[in-house]
């Protein structure tokens, strides 16, 4: 979906067409969701943060000066909350969570080896590996690999950053993935069937 | 285009980028996707819109003071570390304000609205809406509010109806 479908829909959701509104949450929902996930917002807050952005976009609707920039102003809103709900929970000093650093003490928000949620080893091995990766990167694939693929200025909103510096950075982290992950990991045939449940590691 | 547009250092890396971020995308939809409640609440947001109303927006938040909205404290500091923060909105003719205070997970709201002759004032949540008392100076208190976003509104005595923003508290 591209700028001008978005700025499109935008237009019918103004005159009240309500599937219209629905083709929005369905392009920007997930996207909304990993950005409150790679800040670290447990279950609850994620859900909250997520509601109030769409609730808030409702409000604004006839406000909305580049409807074609509105995956932008979402994940804005998104991250803005997050840093509210952060402060909250977190009693910090107003300010702190603004370091981008303020947000990687937190816990992961998901731990799929208690869940038994991975299908292999591959993926579990894959998993190791991204919770080794520097938070920063976490947060940024975390939200690139949202489904569908948001744009590059969307993502330069959700997590502040300049849009030259996504591509970039990007590269760098799946550098470091590369290094941590074993070389031959996808060069092998995939084993057929599953592996069960991945051995916990404590 | 401005995404997958970047150039793999080594030949191969690129595919093998592209097998590894596929890789993850599936495992994030699978571990941690988007809960249905999640994306129902979405959908429904569009409900909630208000054609004739006005709307009061968020003029300041002690949580995010120093950023895009200054909040200037006149008599208390707001202070996050004691669990309660400040919320300011303006609009439509009237102004909110609004202190957040957290006890035992639950939240009391203290605040006055001013510039509106209201004859009705509510609080709306996820759960729903509660008609809130208000007194002749404009104040109210809302005890045992969740956590969660919430707007205010009132209806003035000319049958205007004033809608703050959304606010997570």
């Amino acid at each position: 979906m591209d700028d001008v479908e978005i700025a499109k829909l935008v237009l019918r959701v103004r005159q009240g067409d309500a599937a219209a509104w629905a083709a929005l949450t369905a392009r920007y929902t997930n996207f909304l969701w990993s950005i409150a996930r790679s800040f670290r917002m447990n279950d609850a807050d994620a859900a909250d943060v997520v509601q109030t952005a769409w609730l808030r976009l409702v409000e604004h609707l006839d406000g909305i000066r580049e409807p074609e920039r509105l995956g932008s102003w979402l994940a804005t809103t998104v991250r803005r909350e997050c840093y509210n709900v952060r402060r909250r929970t977190a009693r910090v000093e107003p300010g702190e969570p603004d370091d981008p650093d303020g947000w990687d003490g937190l816990p992961a928000t998901a731990d799929p080896l208690d869940e038994g949620l991975l299908r292999d080893e591959r993926d579990a091995e894959l998993w190791r590996a991204f919770g080794r990766l520097k938070p920063a990167c976490q947060r940024l694939l975390r939200v690139l690999l949202a489904d569908p693929p948001p744009h590059y200025a969307e993502v330069a909103a959700a997590l502040d950053m300049a849009v030259g510096s996504i591509g970039p950075t990007r590269q760098r982290c799946l550098d470091c993935l590369r290094d941590l992950l074993d070389g031959d990991l996808f060069d092998q045939p995939r084993p057929t069937g599953r592996a069960g449940r991945p051995t916990r590691k404590r | 285009m401005d995404r997958d547009d970047f150039t793999a250092p080594h030949p191969g890396d690129q595919d093998r980028d592209g097998e590894i971020l596929d890789a993850y995308r599936r495992i994030f939809a699978a571990v941690d996707g988007t809960p249905t409640d999640v994306l129902a609440a979405a959908r429904e947001a569009f409900h909630t819109r208000d054609l004739d109303g006005e709307i009061a927006v968020l003029v300041a938040d002690s949580r995010t003071a120093g950023t895009d909205t200054v909040y200037l404290p006149v008599r208390a500091e707001p202070d996050p570390a004691q669990g309660h923060w400040l919320l300011s909105f303006a609009g439509g003719g009237i102004r909110v304000d609004m202190q957040v205070g957290e006890e035992q997970g639950r939240l009391l709201l203290l605040g006055m609205f001013s510039g509106t002759s209201g004859e009705e004032y509510y609080l709306e949540s996820a759960d729903g809406q509660r008609r809130i008392d208000v007194d002749r100076l404009g104040r109210f208190a809302v005890e045992g509010v969740a956590h969660g976003p919430v707007r205010l509104w009132c209806r003035s005595s000319d049958g205007i109806r004033v809608t703050t923003d959304w606010v997570t508290i």
